[in-house]
């Protein structure tokens, strides 16, 4: 996987270490440094770091790391507990594996800082199932450090216990929700609870839970090294630090690109891959996962690369995947897939989502066929906004979303292929897989 | 505790933790749901019951089940988007949900079916082909399925699971291709499994007894108690043209919560048949039909009393009276005056099953009245088995036997053994009715009005939901002893239940006049 920063490189900071993923390699490279630091603190001095750097998850939400922690009920009989999300689901995001693969002892850093700050003693890491290499690689990291008495039973003699238990997904989608993730990691099946209770009150087996993305997690020990206040010097406003972008689509060089945010999100994009794959002209960019809305060319062309400006724009950063789309790429096409995911991977619980995905999957792919009518088209729109905001999870939402904003944005190419004209040939670009390379497999 | 909210602009006191679902279902405003269930509690997965939240920031949709009442909250249940939320779940629910209401079981009173009349009234707008599911799945001796009805509500996983304790439900496949089922190569086997015929919102799980049996909206409903257990569940017996077609439990907090057992609500076939019609003189061997009032005849001649005033007649014989724990209050009070009256013996009988009360409902003592027999101060006989314990020293000349119609044992038919001669008062011909000197028919449970006391000490009335074509036990019992000594005759059961009142002291100052539909618990009565 190729892996570069544009600027700044702060989380892929080890990932040409060839023996970073080891403690020795780690160390070597100033790992585990932070701890001293850490064990020096208050708990909740280290959590009023981690506010005041602005990390925000990432995930996909966004939402602030260090409130996230400060909801966790400080005075219960309860155990705690942090689940670390590495389900990495969201359709063409591939950088948590980056980090699980070529930094592993980076997350478990950053899992004993969480630990520490918020009192926690187990850590359950909710690994993809598919991610053979990055989990034996982690499990490898895992054993290592408790070995070095890292992990375990009183970790570096400040009498706190730390557990860490790779548990591998079964490949759901809904299982990187972070309450779905929980009932799986409960072994039931994944299906979101309704909140509030959130997991900080009420998580893993009914007791107060912290769910972070891994990337998240990684960042932890550079601001516990260089403090917030540096990590919010980068970045700019509410988005501080940088975040690795999973770039995939036709683009010339797909791959992993860390950055400040703050930059233009073309400007980004074609400096880190090199620009649109064989010189084609750009259609759109989806910012932020399968389930962001699309940009068309002149508006990825002319918004900034943040949370703010991303959202101001009608679309997010998501999880960082970002998927580049070509003038000869069939948006159709690209939602038709978009939307066979949702309707397969929605968990059924919610009629809005149960029924509705499945409904804009065969609603988008009779219009694909050539079968649609125009009034197809409108229903798309009109079904969207029942489908936002009704349901127990966001998945309705990572659906109704890009249908709307698709229809939206290149309504001629539904018209016309229903008004039978010649659509555009190329197959889909989603997570960097197009019919010439999939006939290469 | 109360905090004060409003509810689409009225001020409204709610008790501290009630949901706000049922806070406006108390005060007038019924608000949608599937999932929800007072019996179940909460789920949110259906979002029938979206409301509007409003605060300083705007309007929020959220869904009232899970929405617990805080002071000052500000809720719209009838806002245009709360509307627009409900009507868009309603719609995509019906999606692809089968247009079978005419042959649907479950028509009359479905709740996909009412909302539909509700909320939308539209065509569908969807016409694609309808996803197929599963039809007409046999989940075992009790219900049949129909996947494609299903609203994938959860409630009937959701009550095997958390309170019948039986999990023989769940979800199976995710997302539109979501379906209920049993476990593969197992069926749905709970002692409770028909509650969830009640609680399925559509025709999705109907209950083999009752499908294809009426459309509903003919069925005419009266709420009684089951007799089947000494529970005394509360039941609605339904009936169309005078006849049983389904029993449904009816909410009582202090007895059976929502839920009824299945045995104890499919118990009513004896109802509608095998019934003895006629009272029956056995002369020679022969039975002959007679007339009510040769019965009572034939009954005190057996008894060896003369009709009252008049002097000639054989003399009294040594009787012994047993009735069944089935018996009402009112039949065994004024049984207990005729064994006064005449010096016979007089016992209750009941049959213990084997086993234990179960975890929910179901106890071991199959009778509906074995405590109101003891609270008459009467002896109570436990039938076991083959046994009938104290028979052999019962008077043997005459037995007089009562309400024994549903399962006639061994045991009860030893309570027969050794009589010279047998009087027996039954529903429901069997063993003792074919070898009666005198058979009087009485009426099953359905049939009478009658007060029965529960194991807790709670009285509570059986009402006649069918037209008896035969005079009540009561009246036939009241009618013997006044013929006895020439007295008058008790105007109305009201007035036994009176006398009861007056001359029981368990029953003091109980208000047996008006039970009401939850029943009366008596003072001291409660079972420890």
């Amino acid at each position: 996987m190729r892996y570069e920063a544009v600027g700044k490189k702060l989380i892929g900071e080890r990932f040409d270490v060839p023996d970073a993923y080891t403690r020795a390699g780690y160390e070597r490279d100033g790992g585990y440094r932070s701890l001293d630091k850490l064990f020096a603190m208050k708990p909740e001095e280290v959590i009023e770091e981690v506010k005041r750097s602005g990390l925000r998850g990432r995930g996909g939400a966004g939402f602030p790391a260090g409130m996230k922690w400060s909801f966790v009920p400080k005075s219960t009989d309860k155990p705690k507990y942090l689940c670390v999300n590495a389900d990495e689901g969201e359709p063409g995001t591939f950088k948590d594996r980056l980090i699980l693969e070529h930094d592993p002892h980076a997350l478990i850093e950053g899992i004993i800082i969480c630990c520490y700050a918020v009192g926690i003693g187990t850590a359950y890491v909710y690994v993809r199932g598919e991610y053979d290499h990055p989990i034996a690689r982690f499990q490898g990291a895992v054993d290592e450090a408790y070995a070095a008495g890292l992990l375990g039973k009183n970790v570096r003699g400040t009498g706190r216990d730390i557990d860490v238990v790779v548990h591998k997904g079964a490949g759901a989608y809904i299982c990187g929700e972070e309450t779905g993730l929980i009932e799986s990691l409960e072994g039931k099946k994944g299906q979101p609870r309704p909140k509030p209770p959130f997991p900080a009150v009420v998580g893993v087996f009914g007791c107060p839970t912290v769910v972070n993305n891994v990337e998240t997690l990684a960042a932890l020990p550079w601001i516990m090294n260089n403090g917030g206040d540096a990590y919010a010097a980068l970045g700019t406003g509410k988005s501080t630090g940088t975040m690795l972008f999973s770039i995939s689509g036709m683009v010339e060089r797909p791959g992993v690109y860390e950055t400040e945010f703050g930059v233009n999100l073309w400007d980004f994009i074609e400096k880190a891959t090199g620009g649109v794959k064989d010189g084609k002209k750009l259609k759109a960019v989806i910012p932020g996962g399968s389930s962001a809305p699309i940009l068309t060319a002149d508006e990825a062309r002319a918004v900034t690369l943040d949370y703010e400006s991303l959202a101001a724009a009608g679309t997010m950063v998501g999880s960082g995947a970002i998927m580049v789309l070509d003038e000869d790429t069939c948006v159709v096409k690209a939602l038709e897939v978009i939307m066979r995911f949702y309707a397969h991977e929605s968990c059924g619980q919610c009629p809005p989502c149960r029924e509705g995905t499945y409904w804009l999957y065969r609603l988008v792919k009779r219009i694909r066929e050539g079968k649609g009518r125009l009034e197809d088209i409108d229903l798309i729109v009109s079904i969207c906004p029942d489908m936002l905001g009704r349901t127990v999870c966001v998945l309705a939402d990572a659906a109704a979303m890009p249908a709307a904003s698709y229809v939206k944005k290149f309504r001629h190419e539904f018209e016309a292929y229903v008004n039978a004209e010649q659509p555009p040939e190329r197959e889909i670009p989603i997570g960097g897989i197009d019919a010439e390379w999939a006939s290469r497999l | 505790m109360s905090v004060k909210i409003t509810i689409n602009g009225m001020p409204v006191e709610a008790p501290e933790g009630a949901l706000l679902i049922d806070v406006c279902r108390d005060n007038g405003i019924d608000i949608p749901h599937f999932c929800y269930h007072p019996g179940l509690g909460p789920d949110g997965n259906c979002r029938m019951c979206q409301v509007e939240f409003v605060s300083e920031r705007g309007g929020r949709l959220a869904v009232s089940c899970k929405a617990v009442v805080a002071e000052g909250m500000q809720v719209l249940t009838h806002s245009e988007s709360a509307k627009r939320a409900r009507a868009s779940v309603e719609e995509m629910l019906l999606l692809n949900h089968p247009l079978d209401c005419p042959i649907c079981d479950k028509a009359g009173e479905c709740t996909l079916q009412n909302y539909y009349m509700e909320h939308d009234l539209q065509p569908s707008r969807q016409n694609f082909t309808r996803v197929k599911k599963g039809k007409a799945i046999d989940l075992g001796p009790t219900m049949v399925l129909d996947q494609e009805r299903c609203v994938l509500c959860d409630r009937c996983v959701r009550f095997l699971r958390d309170v019948a304790g039986d999990e023989q439900l769940y979800i199976a496949g995710r997302g539109h291709d979501a379906f209920i089922s049993a476990f593969p190569g197992q069926e749905v086997t709970s002692a409770y499994s028909l509650n969830t015929v009640d609680l399925c919102p559509v025709g999705a799980l109907t209950s083999k007894d009752f499908r294809f049996a009426t459309p509903t909206w003919y069925i005419r409903n009266t709420d009684s108690v089951c007799t089947t257990c000494a529970r005394g569940c509360n039941m609605q017996i339904q009936v169309m043209e005078e006849r049983i077609v389904r029993m449904r439990p009816r909410h009582n907090p202090e007895v059976n919560g929502y839920w009824a057992c299945d045995e104890g609500r499919l118990d009513y076939k004896f109802v509608n048949e095998g019934r003895v019609e006629q009272p029956l003189v056995r002369r020679e061997g022969r039975a002959l039909e007679a007339s009510f009032e040769e019965a009572l005849a034939e009954w005190r001649r057996i008894l060896g009393y003369a009709p009252a005033g008049r002097a000639e007649g054989p003399a009294p014989v040594e009787a012994a009276m047993i009735a069944s724990a089935h018996a009402t209050l009112e039949e065994l009070y004024l049984l207990k005056k005729l064994a006064a009256r005449t010096g016979a013996s007089f016992h209750v009988a009941r049959h213990l099953q084997d086993g234990e009360d179960d975890r929910l409902l179901r106890r071991a003592d199959r009778h509906p009245n074995a405590r109101g027999a003891e609270l008459l101060g009467l002896p109570v006989i436990d039938l076991r088995g083959e046994h009938a314990p104290e028979v052999s020293s019962l008077a043997s000349a005459v037995r007089v036997l009562v309400g024994f119609h549903r399962r006639v044992s061994p045991a009860a038919t030893a309570l027969a053994a050794n009589a010279a001669k047998l009087i027996v008062i039954d529903a429901c011909q069997s063993a003792l009715t074919e070898r009666a000197d005198l058979v009087i028919p009485g009426l099953t449970f359905a049939e009478k009005d009658g007060l029965v006391v529960n194991f807790g000490g709670r009285v509570q009335r059986l009402k006649s939901a069918v037209r008896g074509r035969r005079e009540s036990e009561w009246r036939l019992i009241d009618a013997l002893l006044a013929s006895l000594d020439a007295g008058a005759r008790a105007a109305s059961v009201a007035q036994v239940r009176a006398e009861i009142v007056e001359q029981v002291p368990a029953f003091s100052g109980a208000s047996l006049a008006d039970v009401g539909r939850h029943g009366v618990q008596l003072a001291g009565a409660a079972v420890s």
